[in-house]
C-alpha cells in the first residue's frame, strides 16, 4: 500500500515539472524560444476611464526585429492579456519586464492605480524602473523610438548606466515610488522627453528618449516636474542621485573649465529649540576634479585653486537654493528632507508640537556648500602652454 | 530486529524538525504582521522575544525531562490531571493540530497560486501535499527526523544564498530610526515572532521516541536560538528592502524580495524555484502535526499502532483545509487572527498550567 502511494504521488508530481508541454498542470509549461519577452510595458489613459498599453520585446538573434504591440483594454492587465492574440509566437511572457512607463496624461490621474498591477500581480517585480512622459504618452514613446534592431528598452537601459557620469536624473523604481507615497504622500520619479535625434546619433530623424528631469507624485498624480535646470540641486538630496555630475564654470581667465563633481555629504541639520524647530542647517561637502581647461589659469595656485572652490560651491548653493524654494513653494517635501531630519533626531521629530507637512513650506534653511578640488588628470597644464609665463 | 531504543531519536534530531517546520509558518506571518504592529524598528521584535522564548525553552526541556521511559506529553498529561482529565486536554490538542493543520495545508496551497501558477487548481496541490503529509506522519519519528537532517542543509544553503545577494536591496534609512518610542510597538510585534515560534513546544508529543539528552537546554536552546537569528534576517531583509508600509501591505513579502534578486545580472526570477523547495517546511510542519495528533488518539484509546489514525487524520485535515475558509481573505485572517490567540494559549496557557499542576500534585 505504501509503496502504491509513493509510486502514485510521484506520478503526481510529473504535471507539476512544467517540461511535459500540454500534459503539464494549466499547460505552465514554458519554452523560452516560443515566448517573446517583454521589457517594457507603457501605460496611458484611453478614453473615459480605459488603458492604453505598449510593450517592446527586443529582437533576439540577428535577423530579428523587436516586437512592438499596442492595445487597449479597461485595466492594464485586460489590456496586456489582449496583446497575445496578436504575437507571432505562441505567447508573450511578461515576467521579465525592466521598464515600466506611464504617459503624462495617466500620471496626472492616478498613478496608484497604474501601479497596483506591477505591486499585485505575480509576474511583476517591484524594482521594475518607472518614467513618466513629459509632454507625452508612452505609446509614443514605445511605439516611435529606436530604429531597426533597437528600441525603447536599449535606450532606457543606457539612460540609466548614463546617470553614473552624468547625473541627469536617479531612476526611481516602481518599488521605491510605491513606497515613497505611501509613507510621504510624494515622490520623484524619473521623467523622460520623446526627442528627434538630429545631431545626436547617426540616423538623423530617429526618435529617441532624453531625461527630462522629475516628474513630482504628490496624493497620486503628477502636480509638476523638476525641470533639467533645477536637477543638479535635487539631486543632492537623492540618495545615489549624485554619483557623479560634471559642472561647467567661468574662470575668471577668460575660459570654461569642467568639473566632474561628486558629493561626498549632505546631511540636513535640524535646530529645535524648546522643541521647536527653529530651521534646518543644509551642508553640503562637493568634492570636484578638473577635466577641463581652456585657459592659461594656473591650477597650481592655491589662491586659484580657492577661488575656484567658491565659485563652485556657490553655484552649488545656487542650484540648492532654487531646488529648495520650489519644493516650499509647491508645499511639497519632494526631497524627503522630513525623512532625513527623523533619522537625526527621532524623538525630537516625533515630539515636535506641529506636523512636519504643516510647517514644511515655512520652514527656513541655511545652506552652505564647501567645495574640495581635489586633483586632475592627466594633463599638468594646457596644451600649447609654455614655461613660467602661464596666466 | 530493530528494538525500540533503535528507533528513537536524539533531542537534536528532535529539533531539527522543529527548525525545518517553524520556517513554514514564519514566512507567512513574518514580516507582514510583525511590521503592521511594529513599525520601522519591528526587526528587533526577535530580541524582545528572547525572555519568553528562553522561558518556553526551559518549560519544554522540564516537560520531556519529567517524562518516563516511552512517555510523551499524552500520557504525562494523564499523569498530572488524572485518566479522564488529562485524554480530555490531549484530545483537546490533537483537535487543534488538525484544525491547525488544514489551515496550513490550504496555505500552502494557497502559496503555489499567488505566486507561481496563477490559474492554478488549488486543489491538486492539497491534495498531492496531503499524500506527501500521509506517507511522512505513517512513517517512523527517525525517518522523519533524518528528512528533517537533509532539508536543514538544503534550507540553510538557501537562506545564505537569499540573504547574501538580499544585502544590495537592503537600505538601511528603512530600518531606523529606533527610539526608546519604539519599546511599546516592539514588544507588541514580538508576540508574532513568539507565536510562530512555540509550536516548536507541540513535539513533546512525540516525547516517546525521544532519547533523554543530558543537557537539553542547551541543544534547544542552540537550534531555537539560530530560528530567532532567521526570522531577525528575514526581517531585516524585507524591510529593508521594501520599507515598513510597503512591507506590511505586500503578500509573501518573503517571495516578493527574493523576485527582486539578481544574481550577476544573469539569473533572476528564482521565486518559483525557491517556493517549491520552501515546500518542504510545510511537509515537515504538517507531518508533524498530523504525525503528534495520530499519536495522541493511539495513546488515549490505547492502542498499539497509530497508522490508521494517520489516515483519520489526514482526512480530518483535508476536510478543514475544504471547508474552514471560503478563500484566501477569510484563511489569512484566520491565520493572523485566530491562530496566534490560540497557539499562545496553548503553549503559554495549556503546558504552564501543566507542568504547575504537576509540581504541586507532586507527578513530576
Amino acid at each position: 500500500m505504501k509503496k502504491l502511494i509513493v509510486l502514485l504521488t510521484a506520478l503526481m508530481m510529473f504535471p507539476l515539472t512544467g517540461c511535459m508541454g500540454e500534459l503539464t498542470l494549466n499547460n505552465m509549461s514554458r519554452d523560452i524560444a516560443k515566448y517573446e519577452l517583454v521589457q517594457t510595458i507603457g501605460v496611458d489613459s484611453y478614453a473615459s476611464d480605459g488603458v492604453t498599453v505598449s510593450v517592446s520585446a527586443p529582437a533576439v538573434g540577428d535577423d530579428a526585429s523587436p516586437l512592438i504591440l499596442t492595445g487597449t483594454g479597461g485595466t492594464v492587465i485586460g489590456a496586456l492579456e489582449k496583446l497575445h492574440n496578436y504575437a507571432p509566437k505562441d505567447k508573450i511572457f511578461y515576467a521579465h519586464t525592466k521598464n515600466y512607463i506611464i504617459g503624462e496624461d495617466a500620471a496626472k490621474s492616478n498613478i496608484p492605480g497604474y501601479l497596483d498591477f506591477i505591486e499585485r500581480d505575480m509576474n511583476m517585480r517591484l524594482d521594475t524602473a518607472l518614467f513618466i512622459v513629459k509632454e507625452g504618452t508612452a505609446e509614443d514613446l514605445v511605439t516611435q523610438t529606436g530604429e531597426d534592431d533597437t528600441e525603447i528598452t536599449q535606450i532606457l537601459l543606457s539612460m540609466q548606466k548614463n546617470t553614473d557620469l552624468l547625473s541627469d536624473c536617479k531612476v526611481f523604481t516602481c518599488g521605491e515610488v510605491a513606497a515613497n507615497l505611501a509613507e510621504y504622500g510624494c515622490s520623484l520619479v524619473a521623467a523622460v522627453s520623446l526627442i528627434e535625434a538630429e545631431n545626436v546619433v547617426s540616423g538623423a530623424g530617429t526618435m529617441t528618449a532624453l531625461p527630462a528631469g522629475y516628474g513630482i507624485i504628490k496624493d497620486g498624480r503628477l502636480i509638476d516636474y523638476v525641470d533639467a535646470e533645477l536637477v543638479s540641486g535635487a539631486n543632492v538630496f537623492i540618495d545615489g542621485g549624485m554619483d557623479a555630475d560634471v559642472m561647467e564654470i567661468d574662470d575668471g581667465y577668460g575660459g570654461v573649465m569642467a568639473f566632474r563633481t561628486t558629493l561626498t555629504r549632505c546631511e540636513p541639520e535640524p535646530v529645535y529649540e524648546n522643541g521647536v524647530l527653529q530651521y534646518i542647517n543644509v551642508n553640503v561637502t562637493l568634492t570636484a576634479n578638473i577635466d577641463s581647461v581652456s585657459s592659461n589659469i594656473d591650477i597650481y595656485d592655491n589662491a586659484v585653486l580657492s577661488e575656484l572652490e567658491s565659485k563652485i560651491s556657490a553655484e552649488q548653493e545656487k542650484r540648492i537654493e532654487e531646488i529648495l524654494t520650489f519644493s516650499q513653494d509647491l508645499d511639497t517635501d519632494f526631497l524627503a528632507i522630513g525623512r532625513r531630519i527623523e533619522l537625526k533626531a527621532p524623538v525630537k521629530f516625533a515630539k515636535m508640537p506641529d506636523k512636519w507637512e504643516d510647517i514644511f513650506s515655512e520652514t527656513m534653511f541655511n545652506l552652505s556648500v564647501d567645495t574640495d578640488i581635489e586633483r586632475t588628470y592627466d594633463m599638468r597644464e594646457p596644451a600649447g602652454v609654455s614655461g613660467e609665463n602661464n596666466a | 530486529m530493530k528494538t525500540m531504543r533503535n528507533d528513537k531519536i536524539s533531542m537534536r534530531q528532535l529539533m531539527t524538525i522543529a527548525f525545518v517546520s517553524v520556517l513554514a509558518p514564519s514566512i507567512q506571518l513574518i514580516p507582514e504582521t510583525v511590521v503592521n504592529y511594529g513599525g520601522s524598528a519591528s526587526w528587533l521584535a526577535p530580541l524582545a522575544a528572547v525572555i519568553p522564548v528562553g522561558f518556553l525553552v526551559w518549560l519544554f526541556c522540564r516537560l520531556m525531562g519529567a517524562m518516563k521511559e516511552g512517555e510523551g506529553l499524552t500520557q504525562l498529561m494523564t499523569r498530572v490531571l488524572g485518566t479522564f482529565l488529562g485524554k480530555l486536554v490531549a484530545i483537546a490538542y490533537a483537535v487543534w493540530f488538525l484544525v491547525y493543520a488544514g489551515l496550513m495545508l490550504r496555505s500552502t496551497g494557497e502559496r503555489f497560486l499567488s505566486t507561481i501558477y496563477d490559474n492554478g487548481n488549488l486543489n491538486v496541490f492539497i491534495i498531492i501535499t496531503l499524500l506527501l503529509v500521509i506517507i511522512g506522519a505513517s512513517g517512523h519519528l527517525k525517518s522523519l527526523a533524518r528528512s528533517s537532517g537533509v532539508f536543514v542543509i538544503f534550507i540553510s544553503i538557501l537562506l545564505v544564498i537569499i540573504f547574501l545577494f538580499a544585502i544590495p536591496e537592503i537600505n538601511t534609512e528603512n530600518l531606523l530610526p529606533v527610539t526608546y518610542l519604539d519599546t511599546k510597538p516592539i514588544l507588541t510585534a514580538s508576540l508574532s515572532v513568539i507565536h510562530v515560534i512555540s509550536p516548536f513546544a507541540y513535539l513533546a508529543f512525540l516525547g516517546g521516541g525521544v532519547k533523554k539528552d543530558p543537557k537539553p537546554v542547551k541543544t534547544v536552546s542552540r537550534w531555537i536560538g539560530l530560528l530567532m537569528i532567521i526570522i531577525m534576517l528575514l526581517l531585516v531583509t524585507t524591510i529593508g528592502t521594501f520599507g515598513e508600509v510597503l512591507a506590511g501591505r505586500i503578500q509573501n513579502t518573503f517571495f516578493a524580495m527574493i523576485r527582486n534578486i539578481t544574481i550577476f545580472d544573469i539569473i533572476e526570477r528564482i521565486e518559483s524555484e525557491v517556493v517549491a523547495i520552501w515546500v518542504v517546511t510545510d511537509f515537515v510542519f504538517l507531518s508533524f502535526l498530523v504525525m503528534s495528533s495520530s499519536e495522541i488518539l493511539r495513546v488515549v484509546t490505547v492502542r498499539e499502532k497509530r497508522k490508521g489514525f494517520v489516515w483519520l487524520c489526514a482526512g480530518a485535515v483535508l476536510l478543514i483545509s475544504f471547508l474552514a475558509a471560503p478563500n484566501a481573505f477569510v484563511l489569512t485572517d484566520l491565520l493572523e487572527r485566530l491562530v496566534p490567540i490560540i497557539n499562545l494559549s496553548a503553549v503559554f496557557g495549556g503546558l504552564t498550567l501543566i507542568f504547575i499542576v504537576g509540581k504541586l500534585r507532586r507527578k513530576l
